[in-house]
């Protein structure tokens, strides 16, 4: 028996005010426990197919299915706790690391005590260990970026969804997100899925390249490429 | 004066606070909702209740009055001249206040906030109390303002109040009086204690807040 993919998408449109469709996909397969790079310029709908992706937002028309079975919207929060997206600028909230960490542990009713073990733990995943109780105003970008990754990692998703996760870091970060990103795919199993507008980084990170262009789907080598930098 | 200052403290600190606690039940889920909603006419909306900020608290006086007094609609119930009458006239008074700076404060919150709680698996109720708590200092500066319009308004609560002593006299009421009697030292000492008694719960709030933050 084959294994269903962990995403598919038909016929899935993204239309905005005015009717202009921002995302159009005929047909989309995404594996399990694979790094899936979604590439394209800006305004491709790299991020509109994310927060899909996330069940953040529901498709204008078509379907998703996640894992097999066809997505309702009354199926969202259930969903929304199996995946989590990090923003490419990710917000933290005010308070400490520990706060930002625990948060999604809290919301689904873990006690303080786990909620501490596992709070550790994926700090020390993203090299943070002993940032707990630092508050999130004084820190860097890169380290900001890293926790918004811990607290992703913290409730074990089944799938993490990375917007742009090196864009707002610099050049010397950027390789420690990259090794993080493909630990985490080849030691835990984490289905993980990023968008880049840098094709020559999604090549190197993963064979799974998808290139967006104008909302669709293209072959790589069609017109409309990525900015390579 | 003497005791009879604490009791006046007593009846003011009693019906601002029983108005500013309901007003504060309707305005802040008001100001919240207004924040995150959007709706034909939201815009007209919104400037009327930052217009009747500005409502003159006679006029509010006069309202209630009508309304309470025998020939009034609510004339059965016989609750003109008592504190309750002062507690429905202040509570009108704080209710734009507070609607429309929770509503500022709301919408000054980073959107992100709502998506992030529900990107990390918060469910409706938790993402709105996650985006309550970032916003909570505008939300508390609301309540707070609002407290402030009803604790130093004089003209509602004179009028629907009647100044009645040991019954509906304020503050505010009292220092009319004072002053209307030529007793000027007495009617600023009374404000003065006023301002300590407004600054001590400033204070006691913010020493919350900052423990909590």
């Amino acid at each position: 028996m084959t294994r269903q993919p962990l995403y598919r998408l038909e016929s899935v449109q993204r239309i905005v005010d005015g009717g202009r469709i921002i995302l159009d996909i005929d047909t989309l397969s995404l594996p399990h426990g694979e790094l899936t790079a979604i590439a394209g310029p800006n305004g491709a709908g790299k991020s509109t197919l994310l927060s899909l992706l996330a069940f953040l937002t529901h498709p204008d028309r078509g379907v998703i299915h996640f894992r097999g079975t066809p997505v309702r919207p009354r199926d969202f929060l259930r969903l929304r706790r199996q995946v989590t997206l990090v923003d490419q600028a990710p917000y933290l909230f005010p308070g400490s690391v520990l706060d930002n960490v625990a948060y999604g542990l809290k919301v689904r009713g873990i006690s303080r005590h786990q909620r501490a073990v596992q709070v550790a733990e994926a700090l020390s995943l993203v090299d943070l260990g002993g940032y707990a109780n630092r508050a999130v105003k004084g820190l860097s970008g890169g380290e900001a970026q890293r926790v918004a990754i811990a607290r992703a990692l913290v409730f074990k998703p089944r799938v993490i969804l990375l917007d742009e996760p090196t864009a707002s870091i610099d050049a010397a970060r950027m390789g420690m997100v990259e090794d993080l990103v493909i630990n985490l795919c080849t030691t835990k199993r984490i289905s993980i899925i990023f968008s880049t507008h840098n094709l020559a980084q999604a090549q190197r990170l993963t064979d799974r390249v998808i290139h967006l262009a104008d909302g669709k789907c293209v072959p790589i080598g069609m017109n409309d490429q990525p900015q390579a930098s | 004066m003497g005791l009879e200052v604490f009791e006046i403290l007593g009846v003011s600190l009693r019906v601002s606070l029983s108005a500013v606690a309901l007003a504060t039940l309707v305005s802040v889920p008001t100001g919240f909702l207004l924040a995150v909603s959007s709706f034909r006419g939201k815009g007209p909306l919104v400037t009327t209740i930052n217009t009747l900020m500005a409502l003159p608290t006679v006029v509010v006086g006069l309202l209630v009055y009508i309304l309470l007094s025998r020939s009034g609609p609510l004339g059965a119930f016989g609750i003109l001249y008592t504190p309750t009458a002062m507690i429905i006239g202040q509570f009108i008074l704080a209710l734009p206040i507070i609607t429309a700076i929770t509503y500022a404060a709301v919408s000054g919150v980073d959107v992100r906030v709502r998506k992030t709680a529900e990107t990390l698996g918060a469910g409706p109720w938790q993402a709105t109390w996650m985006v309550l708590k970032v916003g909570r200092l505008g939300i508390i500066a609301a309540i707070f303002a609002g407290f402030g319009r009803v604790i130093a308004e004089v003209g509602s609560a004179i009028m629907v109040g009647g100044n009645i002593r040991g019954y509906t006299r304020t503050m505010t009421t009292a220092i009319t009086l004072e002053t209307a009697k030529g007793n000027f030292t007495l009617g600023l000492t009374l404000g003065l204690i006023l301002l300590v008694v407004a600054l001590a719960i400033n204070l006691v709030v913010a020493h919350f807040l900052g423990r909590k933050t």
